[in-house]
């Protein structure tokens, strides 16, 4: 039996908000003293890509319509592609710190896709509204592994890369399916 | 006469750095051990603050998803798997970091 | 240290395996009758229920006969919006029929859908829908891409774990991992336009309203929806063992990769004509496979000496050529016993070929197919031992010139998958299009 869908966000929230607390620690302690344990530094781009081959599974449940279909599966490369390349990046394979535009650019296209897949104005649903937030956010989160990419030492873009994922967390978390926007549903969730 | 408060000088100038770093350094331990704690707190906060959103005290609940995943519950499991797994070693590793700079002082 | 890393990322792929789905206009949640159900007596009524509230002009619902008559009456809501309802008359067992509905959600989307159902007889697959297209350039096109991007996965993989065993140099791995793994992308995004293209040629709606089609009749009441399924979620862990492969550069994990890969074309043969056919048995299921991979390992490994051994690793040419040369006389048999097999299972007379549809585009693919043994047979008898002399350098033009005929011979072979058969002698009128 397939979960509903706001199950399947506090799931993904959950996910989020551990990679969030990884990067937020990598920023705080600086990559040097966070690489020492090679564990470490494999762990999120571990989660990102093994989240991305999840995601595929996810894919193949949403042919309840096409965008759906289409957008899980954008979703499903982007996080692969990116998780894929930051390992690259932590094994010492990709050097450059320009290979940060790769996960900006994974960033830009999931959240280009929750906005063209949710095509509803903002206060239409509570699902609508996240979908409009997290959409936004992910395009002007975009940035930070830009900045990141150009001056690989502030600590700016790492902090802000991190508080992404929470603050992510935090709205996926926010999801009741077919709740109004700042309301809420009854116990367990059903309507 | 110059040449010992050259010396003098160098030595206090390099001591006060250590200290400020050894500062920065303690705060950024404090940072890290605070934050799966910090998670843990906002999980249980949450669970307060919306009661509703744990289907364990409320057994009534349909569908048994809504049993299994329980959002003030995922946080506070994060901030535990944070704080077990995570945390301690970093916080050791900062601190290694730290001796080794005292170390290298003259 | 760097296996456990290894492990650990194996582990977070396995662990995050978590079936869950999202959703935001309405979804059709059941019906009565079922999608692509059979009942036994006719039914007054056809009833689709939605997981939220919708709105519905009259011809939310049409109950079509298989002569296209109309034999449902106006829809109407019941249970707060949730349910649509539309009688139904004229109903008769032994007929097949075709539903279409199309609703409105609170979010201003128009999901729409297709299904069959039977009175006594099974339900014809949705993409024989009443009012359904058959297939059209753009499935021949998408099937094509596949074939493409699947010989381009698995040829460069067994050419390098079957000839060039041992190591190469660093210039030819890394193409290697890029072309593979830039394969397996483009067969999974391949493999989802080509089930869209197929779903819409029943949905028959547009463009606007096919974004918010329900597929799952199609997704998961059909061969062809079922292997889409399995061969999408199994190309995404190919991918990631693929990049997993080159990130920690554990060339062993290439075999499971290729044997995955190469399992995964079942999902082709399965969902064919091989399988579904009136007279088809499981092993002329299991002769298409290997067919397939066949096909897929000659035409990869042409492009694979052609596209990336001889400019990446010249001093690798010799010892390729040579190797893949002696493989190749294994494949062409594979495929040429194959090949006659199967055209004898799916034409019952030899007439059939210049007579029938399907046996001129097989007649086609012949030619087509003589023109890449052609270049085979010159490549073996000629140029091999010019190559074993140590001479034969100019090879390379003609390997991109058999691999052109190869992807044409690809080309036809997509055409002919998508086309129709005739039936088998003795049986009933020919099925639209392969698979169901």
């Amino acid at each position: 039996m397939v979960p509903p869908p706001e199950v399947a966000h506090w799931l993904a929230g959950a996910v989020a908000l551990l990679i969030g607390l990884l990067l937020l620690s990598e920023a705080i302690v600086g990559p040097a003293v966070f690489r020492r344990r090679a564990w470490r530094a494999y762990l999120w781009p571990s989660i990102a890509l093994g989240g991305g081959i999840g995601l595929w599974v996810v894919t193949v449940l949403s042919t309840f319509s096409t965008i759906h279909l289409l957008a899980h599966a954008l979703w499903a490369e982007a996080a692969m592609i990116a998780g894929a390349v930051q390992l690259a990046v932590v094994r010492g394979k990709l050097t450059s710190p320009r290979w940060s535009l790769v996960v900006a650019a994974a960033l830009l296209v999931s959240g280009v896709a929750f906005l063209v897949h949710e095509s509803n104005p903002w206060l239409s649903s509570r699902s609508a509204f996240l979908h409009h937030v997290i959409g936004w956010m992910l395009v002007l989160a975009s940035l930070f592994p830009v900045g990141h990419a150009i001056r690989p030492r502030r600590t700016v873009w790492s902090a802000g890369f991190a508080l992404t994922f929470v603050l992510l967390a935090v709205l996926l978390f926010a999801d009741r399916d077919s709740a109004p926007p700042l309301g809420r549903l009854g116990e367990g969730g059903v309507p | 006469m110059s040449m010992g408060s050259g010396i003098g000088g160098e030595v206090s100038g390099r001591a006060a750095e250590l200290r400020s770093a050894s500062t920065r350094r303690e705060l950024r331990v404090l940072a890290i051990e605070l934050l799966g704690p910090l998670t843990i707190l906002a999980g249980i906060v949450w669970a307060v603050a919306q009661p509703y959103r744990v289907s364990l005290a409320h057994t009534s609940a349909k569908g048994v998803y809504y049993v299994l995943v329980q959002g003030p519950l995922l946080v506070v499991l994060v901030g535990l798997v944070f704080a077990a797994l995570v945390a301690p070693g970093l916080v050791q590793d900062l601190r290694a970091e730290g001796e080794g700079d005292r170390g290298s002082s003259p | 240290m760097r296996t456990g890393a290894l492990g650990l990322s194996i582990a977070a792929l396995v662990a995050l395996f978590v079936p869950t789905v999202a959703s935001a206009h309405a979804t059709l949640r059941g019906s009565s009758p079922a999608t692509q159900s059979s009942v036994a007596a006719p039914p007054t009524e056809v009833r689709l229920r939605f997981d939220q509230a919708v709105s519905i002009g009259p011809r939310a619902i049409l109950v079509l006969a298989a002569d296209g008559a109309v034999l449902s009456g106006p829809a109407r809501l019941e249970e707060d919006g949730r349910v649509v309802v539309a009688p139904v008359v004229g109903l008769a067992r032994g007929q097949a029929y075709t539903v279409r509905w199309q609703v409105t959600s609170l979010d201003g989307h128009s999901p729409a859908g297709v299904f069959t159902f039977g009175v006594g007889v099974a339900a014809p697959p949705p993409m024989l829908a009443v009012g359904a297209r058959g297939t059209t350039w753009r499935d021949d096109a998408a099937r094509w891409g596949l074939f493409v991007a699947l010989a381009f996965l698995v040829g460069p993989l067994s050419l390098r774990l079957l000839v060039l065993r041992g190591p190469v140099p660093s210039a030819l791995e890394r193409r290697i991992h890029l072309v593979t793994t830039g394969a397996a992308l483009a067969a999974i995004n391949i493999g989802i336009v080509a089930f869209v293209v197929r779903a819409s040629n029943a949905l028959q709606l547009p463009l606007r309203d096919l974004l918010y089609g329900d597929l799952q009749p199609f997704a998961e009441k059909t061969r062809f929806g079922i292997a889409f399924l399995v061969m999408t979620v199994g190309l995404g862990a190919v991918l990631g063992l693929l990049l997993l492969s080159w990130v920690f550069d554990a060339l062993a994990l290439r075999p499971v990769t290729l044997v995955l890969s190469l399992g995964l074309l079942s999902g082709l043969s399965l969902s064919g004509h091989q399988a579904t056919e009136p007279n088809a048995t499981w092993l002329s299921a299991l002769v298409d496979w290997l067919h397939l991979v066949a096909a897929s390992l000659w035409v990869g490994g042409v492009a694979t000496l052609a596209l990336l051994v001889w400019p990446a690793a010249p001093e690798l040419r010799r010892r390729a050529f040579v190797g893949f040369s002696r493989l190749a006389v294994v494949l062409v048999l594979v495929l040429a016993l194959g090949g006659v097999y199967l055209a004898i299972e799916r034409l019952s007379r030899t007439s059939d070929l210049w007579t029938t549809g399907y046996g001129q585009l097989l007649l086609a693919k012949l030619a087509i197919v003589a023109g890449a043994l052609a270049f085979g047979a010159f490549h073996h008898l000629v140029v091999r031992p010019r190559i074993e002399a140590g001479a034969g350098r100019r090879a390379r033009s003609s390997l991109v010139g058999e691999t052109l005929v190869a992807l044409a011979v690809l080309l036809a072979a997509a055409v002919l998958t998508n086309a129709s058969p005739p039936p088998p002698d003795g049986a009933s009128a020919p099925r639209a299009s392969s698979a169901g």
